[in-house]
């Protein structure tokens, strides 16, 4: 399903242009520079998950041969607390700075103390084991359920719980409660017919990117001025970000940090802030040498934020006629050691996708010693749809009715409102499930211990800042130059965006990812921002471009400027006038005649971000005897507005259902009772391998977002909303659930699902 | 003028309000004026939306006679 416009170029399926460099091994990532004299870094990490630091003695650890420079949180600046805009959202670089070098109290397993560089990274290890830490041991507070007891330790003594008027507040660990809502949601349960009310919880989960975090930093002093010079060359989901980040935990201008983007092997969230730059800067600083660091996967998972555990209570209130009256959620979500679960997106997510009159969504950020959390794909949405979509799914059951008529009868479309407020413009959610109840997958038969669920999901996009800057070679070669990493092919994106734009063959474009000092600012490649965004910074660019290049034609051809039109990819004057059209190589030779070399740039802080839903069908196998749930068939669809690549369009769906499914059946952290990850490795980690799944059908639903000039949306996050909520339906359908669900804590993995089976 | 759930601690519970103001900041001006706590470090925490657009950044954002403007929390995402 399309939109009418025809293009040239957007929605072919172009080979990528970093696509050789990473097949064949040749495309850098974090861990693959190296410079001359560079030096290795690891950090110690905390053996508790929560204690007081009394002291750190790096003295011993500076004695060892080969040892150039150890440093604490000592050597970081004091942050003033509270938050500080940083484009996408808000940081407390407080919090920030003590996760990076825990300052006075360690707040989980694994949290890092200090840092060593030495020559090799043998030696760097063996001096980890020379400083000595005093710890005050205290009682590890390790889920959601904990943390909120009434006599619960105390992660941070002076956290007042934000959104609530109280004179007589104490600290608490809940951090933040905030409650949305709209009519009156007692009338709501009043009118309803049938009203349920179920608790889901999902566990946290890594995002599972491959490539671990890496960065190689040399600080200098500064050559042009009397500063520093800081140079970092590191994965990550924003360039930008890292500089940003890194200057301020370091107490620098951003104007003293360069930071080159290395390729990035996977992030979803996960790369949006820093753990090891800083670090690596203050022990280059020390030693006067470059200083490598890369993590180790146990690391990654120790000390890098997770997507949160959650713990949803949904009651939904239906009439019989399949009109939801009432929709009330109370949500938890796990922060880890700071602030800022995705609490709010969860609540602005969960019913979003229905018209429901009357709503109710209460939600809590709460605080534990475990890995602080970090953005995963649609942050905090999959686990509210978990619960919202598996209720709904019930409901339907209970009314002896589709699952996707039901949310087809209370799906959302353009001009209604939002619990979060605005009204959406066009939409295409109504599209999407009808797509879904006609897709073959939907009407196919299953057979005994097999399962199907069905389940929406709903993320906002949004816009932010980018710029984009274009220069034309002598020969007529455009190069775009963009400053967002390119995680899921945006090379190709922006490059097709230019084509279609200037009218000009693909292959005579180069996009390339510059470094902070080549591009103007862009905020970091998240929340499905980049190709619609950046995209739209390099169309203005291109159209930019084309101004200039009618201009000089006008001169060449001696005539008055609004007789010269651009079309597919040449300056064309009326045939009245005789002339023979300029192609963009015609006139980049002779650009020096012209006004010299032919170079065009655009920024802008994009409006109008288009929210994008999905629906996924997922059939599963349950051995009964094991069990194992079998993921047989997987079907995702999704209104994203324009694909500008359709094969990155659906990589994107699938890897999303990929994830989705990953963390409904077999993904989650395990802590002990001490607060330490029982499970910090890929085999006991287990995320869905190729082996493990089908391959997922897609379906391209395309309703354009008129606030963009090719109708893009944003495709990263939606993909991941609807997964768990289809697999836990199909799962509770294929051990043979009548009424009430039975498997509701995730992950569904074999001893859960025995238990459920044996339960009967 | 419609506040977001969280801002609400700041204007005694007040969800909306209509106010004369020519653009974002003025709005801003006259929200403060009349809520002393809405200060300029809480309308950063916010993006809004106006006439059913997102906008993350609104500061140079114009207002019309009838504009909605709806203040939502910034969302952060992956």
């Amino acid at each position: 399903m399309s939109d009418d416009k025809q293009y040239q170029f957007i929605g072919t399926r172009s080979i990528r242009p970093d696509g050789f460099d990473k097949v064949t091994g040749r495309a850098n990532y974090g861990a693959d520079l190296s410079l001359p004299g560079m030096l290795h870094g690891k950090i110690l990490r905390s053996p508790h998950a929560h204690a007081r630091i009394l002291s750190v003695d790096l003295s011993e650890a500076l004695a060892l041969d080969g040892v150039l420079a150890a440093v604490s949180a000592k050597d970081l600046p004091d942050q003033r607390a509270g938050a500080d805009d940083a484009g996408e959202g808000q940081v407390d670089y407080e919090d920030l700075s003590n996760n990076i070098l825990a300052r006075h109290k360690v707040l989980y397993h694994g949290h890092a103390v200090a840092a060593v560089a030495a020559i090799s990274e043998s030696i760097a290890l063996q001096a980890l084991s020379k400083i000595k830490v005093d710890y005050q041991p205290l009682t590890p507070v390790i889920n959601l359920m904990l943390a909120q007891r009434e006599n619960s330790p105390l992660l941070h003594e002076s956290m007042i719980t934000q959104g609530i008027v109280s004179d007589d507040a104490k600290p608490s660990n809940i951090a933040k409660q905030a409650v949305i809502s709209r009519g009156d949601i007692d009338k709501g349960f009043a009118e309803a017919d049938i009203i349920l009310e179920r608790t889901y919880t999902a566990p946290a989960a890594h995002q599972g990117y491959i490539e671990p975090h890496a960065c190689v930093v040399n600080h200098s002093l500064g050559n042009h001025s009397a500063g520093e010079q800081v140079d970092v060359w590191c994965s990550s989901q924003g360039h930008f970000m890292v500089r940003a980040y890194t200057a301020k935990i370091l107490g620098l201008d951003v104007s003293e940090v360069k930071v080159t983007p290395a390729e990035i092997g996977g992030g979803f969230g996960g790369k949006t802030t820093v753990y090891l730059e800083p670090v690596a800067a203050l022990l280059s600083r020390q030693a006067g040498r470059p200083v490598k660091m890369v993590m180790t996967r146990e690391e990654v998972f120790r000390a890098t934020g997770p997507g949160s555990e959650s713990r949803v209570k949904v009651k939904i209130g239906v009439t019989k006629a399949g009109q939801f009256t009432a929709m009330d959620a109370e949500i938890d979500m796990n922060a880890g050691a700071f602030k800022g679960s995705p609490i709010m997106p969860a609540m602005m997510c969960i019913f979003t996708p229905y018209t429901c009159a009357n709503m109710k969504v209460r939600g809590q950020d709460v605080v534990t010693n475990t890995p602080k959390a970090a953005a995963y794909r649609a942050p905090g949405a999959p686990q509210a749809h978990l619960a919202a979509e598996c209720v709904i799914n019930e409901l339907a059951l209970e009314l002896a009715m589709d699952p996707i008529d039901l949310r087809l009868q209370n799906a959302v479309e353009e001009g209604c409102r939002t619990i979060y407020g605005p009204k959406f413009q066009a939409i295409g959610l109504k599209q999407v499930l009808e797509q879904a109840k006609q897709h073959p997958h939907y009407s196919a038969a299953l057979t005994a211990n097999q399962g199907r669920g069905v389940a929406a999901g709903f993320w906002f996009n949004i816009g932010l800042q980018s710029s984009a800057t274009i220069h034309v070679s002598e020969s007529g070669k455009v190069v775009v130059l963009t400053g967002n990493p390119d995680i899921g092919g945006s090379r190709a994106s922006m490059a097709l965006m230019a084509a279609e734009t200037l009218g000009i063959p693909l292959s005579q474009i180069k996009p390339i990812v510059a470094d902070t000092e080549s591009v103007g600012y862009n905020d970091l490649t998240g929340g499905s921002r980049t190709t619609f965004a950046t995209g739209w910074a390099v169309i203005n660019a291109a159209k930019n471009l084309i101004t200039d290049l009618k201009k000089r034609a006008s001169k060449l051809w001696e005539v008055e400027l609004d007789q010269v039109d651009w079309v597919d990819g040449q300056a064309v004057a009326p045939a009245a006038l005789d002339k023979q059209p300029l192609s963009l190589s015609d006139l980049a030779a002779k650009a020096g005649f012209t006004g010299g070399p032919l170079t065009a740039t655009a920024s802008l802080n994009a409006k109008g971000a288009g929210p994008a839903f999905s629906v996924n069908i997922i059939d599963v196998e349950v051995d009964v005897e094991t069990g194992k749930a079998d993921v047989l068939r997987v079907t995702a669809l999704q209104d994203v507005g324009k694909a500008i690549h359709p094969s990155y369009v659906e990589g994107q769906m699938q890897g999303g259902a990929v994830q989705g499914i990953g963390w409904a059946l077999n993904e989650e952290y395990i802590f002990n009772d001490d607060g330490v990850l029982q499970n910090p490795g890929f085999l006991d980690y287990r995320i869905p391998l190729a082996s493990d799944l089908p391959m997922i059908d897609t379906v391209i639903v395309e309703v354009a977002n008129p606030a963009h000039p090719f109708g893009v949306r944003g495709v990263g996050e939606a993909p991941i909303c609807a997964p768990m909520a289809a697999v836990t339906t199909a799962v509770n359908q294929a051990i043979g659930v009548d009424s009430g669900y039975r498997l509701t804590e995730l992950p569904l993995n074999p001893p859960k699902i025995l238990a459920a089976i044996d339960s009967e | 003028m419609v506040f977001a759930p969280q801002m609400e601690i700041y204007t005694a519970g007040v969800q909306q309000v209509q106010i004369d103001a020519r653009d974002y900041r003025h709005a801003c001006r006259v929200l403060s004026a009349q809520f002393p706590l809405l200060t300029e470090q809480v309308f950063a925490a916010y993006g809004v939306a106006i006439n059913d657009v997102m906008i993350q950044a609104p500061l140079l954002e114009t207002l019309n006679s009838g504009s909605e403007l709806i203040f939502i929390p910034k969302i952060a995402a992956g």
